[in-house]
């Protein structure tokens, strides 16, 4: 897909009508004969389903959103869809900026390699040659605070320690955009303080920023604007404060919001 | 009405064609920036598979000059006997074909589960589908040149002459690997929908070893159907143009390199046109 810059120059992602459906077989056939089985009896449905429905956003440079929502309502999905990982069924995405993606819990990771192998892996994903980690290796490190643990393979690494590395390695690479989904709900007290320091001066910087959050008191301190989704559609968008308050009296009981 | 509203769309269309000089370079610059960001990944990648193929062991590295001079020694150990009697120098006659066999055996068998095995990375970041079996051949092309020293001991050992010819491995090898990269990228595809292709390949793949003139020559086969499907096997062209300039100095004739560069573009094409054309359904599958 090639990357197409925005129309209007003060924004720097533009989303328009981008709607994605999933097109998967209602279970999932997994061989050949399996599938010749079901062609023959006619059995090869698809269950269709929208994941993302008539989602139309525009974000300025510098500004930074937050989505809200229930699990399974679609934020990860528009998070990956703005990140390219995802192609939109229907719409478009113009996005004017290098994107450092933060997807559940880390980015993209090899599970086999070492810590510091995978530093240079993710460096290279975001575009940045191995010469230019090695310059940005050891404050990633010292951010992370993963001194002891850089030469052990991730996939011995607890959640906690993924999401430092991934978070390090996003932070320090100074993307104009960067996705953060749920990182900060893993780490402990003292490196969420930490990261929300570091955001904060990216945001002064000009860093436009992403953030999927369960945790409605990081929304409201660091997001202007939140986009709250519900049933894969955009449901309130606007001033933070007042979609949180709405979205947490929803919380509160969703049965009741719905008669409404 | 009607003209107005045409009027309005040439209206469109003409601003979107007027900066076609800007658009070019836009779209130069974004190529640029594809190429090198796919380059960093690849080179990224290809250490990553380097590492993986002996991770844990003791000898590490060492394993990939090891490993095609074992398997040699087990193939003339068992084989000298039956086949050896007519071939000078067979260990290295055996040599050859491994390791140009070898080089589609990798690249295929590792093509083949890419996808699915780096699905952590797929899933959360954006990178070019097409750099994974680029990366899985690169990688054959490295364990290549190792087992390319491990041939030139062993035919100082065996006193196997030298010819100038040998260099001209750089005009044949090219030629196997875009073949087996076209059908890693045609396996690759395939596999993501349908699991049951690697077990598939796996017969497959021992069927074609088998009919390749690797530890045999093509004329003690005999005749039959398997002689007609031995000469068929582009893999027999390609392990034959290597012996020949290896072992006997010859250059191989035009037509052989036509036919095995045919192959090569023709299967690189076919085997890539079917992954690109599947690439926005991987992402669900993988």
């Amino acid at each position: 897909m090639a990357i197409t810059k925005p129309l209007n120059k003060d924004n720097l992602i533009e989303i328009e009508n981008v709607s994605l459906k999933y097109h998967q077989p209602s279970e999932k056939i997994g061989s050949l004969k399996e599938f010749f089985v079901r062609l023959i009896k006619g059995r090869l449905r698809y269950k269709e389903f929208w994941v993302l429905k008539d989602i139309n956003l525009e974000i300025k440079r510098g500004e930074s959103l937050a989505l809200i929502g229930l699990n399974g309502s679609g934020k990860t999905t528009l998070l990956k869809t703005i990140a390219g990982i995802l192609e939109p069924t229907k719409g478009k995405i113009r996005i004017g900026g290098s994107i450092a993606p933060l997807i559940n819990l880390g980015a993209g990771f090899d599970s086999e390699s070492s810590a510091k192998e995978n530093v240079f892996l993710n460096g290279a994903i975001l575009g940045y040659s191995k010469k230019q980690m090695k310059a940005k290796y050891d404050s990633i490190v010292e951010f992370s605070e993963l001194q002891d643990s850089m030469n052990i393979p991730i996939k011995n690494f607890s959640s906690g320690m993924l999401a430092r590395l991934g978070f390090a390695i996003a932070v320090d690479v100074e993307p104009d955009i960067l996705l953060v989904d749920e990182i900060l709900s893993v780490g402990d007290a003292p490196f969420k303080q930490k990261c929300m320091k570091k955001i904060e001066e990216l945001l002064a910087k000009g860093t436009t920023m992403i953030f999927v959050s369960h945790s409605m008191g990081q929304v409201t301190s660091l997001c202007k604007k939140t986009l709250w989704i519900k049933d894969n559609q955009m449901h309130r968008y606007g001033e933070s404060k007042e979609v949180v308050q709405e979205y947490l009296e929803f919380c509160k009981n969703p049965a009741e919001y719905q008669n409404k | 009405m009607k003209e107005k509203k045409v009027k309005e769309k040439k209206v469109k269309e003409k601003k979107e064609r007027q900066p076609f000089k800007e658009r070019f370079k836009q779209r130069s610059g974004e190529f640029y920036d594809q190429t090198r960001k796919n380059s960093y990944v690849l080179k990224a990648m290809v250490k990553k598979n380097f590492k993986a193929q002996y991770r844990g062991s003791v000898l590490g590295i060492v394993w990939t000059v090891l490993n095609p001079l074992l398997s040699m020694l087990v193939l003339s150990f068992v084989f000298s006997n039956i086949f050896g009697r007519g071939i000078d120098y067979y260990p290295v006659y055996i040599l050859c074909g491994t390791i140009v066999f070898n080089i589609l055996r990798q690249i295929t068998t590792q093509s083949l589960t890419c996808l699915v095995t780096n699905s952590g990375i797929l899933k959360k970041t954006k990178i070019s589908y097409s750099v994974l079996p680029m990366s899985n051949t690169f990688t054959a092309i490295v364990n290549f040149f190792f087992s390319f020293i491990a041939l030139i001991f062993v035919m100082l050992i065996v006193g196997q002459p030298f010819y100038w010819t040998i260099f001209l491995t750089i005009v044949i090898v090219p030629a196997i690997v875009l073949f087996s990269l076209g059908i890693g990228y045609f396996l690759a595809s395939l596999y993501t929908f349908f699991r049951d292709i690697k077990h598939f390949y796996a017969v497959g793949l021992t069927l074609w070893q088998y009919l390749t003139p690797i530890f045999y020559t093509a004329s003690a086969i005999g005749g039959g159907i398997a002689l007609k499907i031995i000469n068929l096997n582009p893999m027999t062209v390609y392990v034959n143009a290597f012996r020949d300039v290896i072992k006997l100095g010859v250059v191989p004739g035009g037509i052989e390199f036509l036919i095995m560069y045919a192959w090569a573009f023709g299967m690189l094409a076919f085997g890539y046109l079917v992954f690109r054309l599947n690439r926005r359904r991987y992402i669900l599958y993988i």
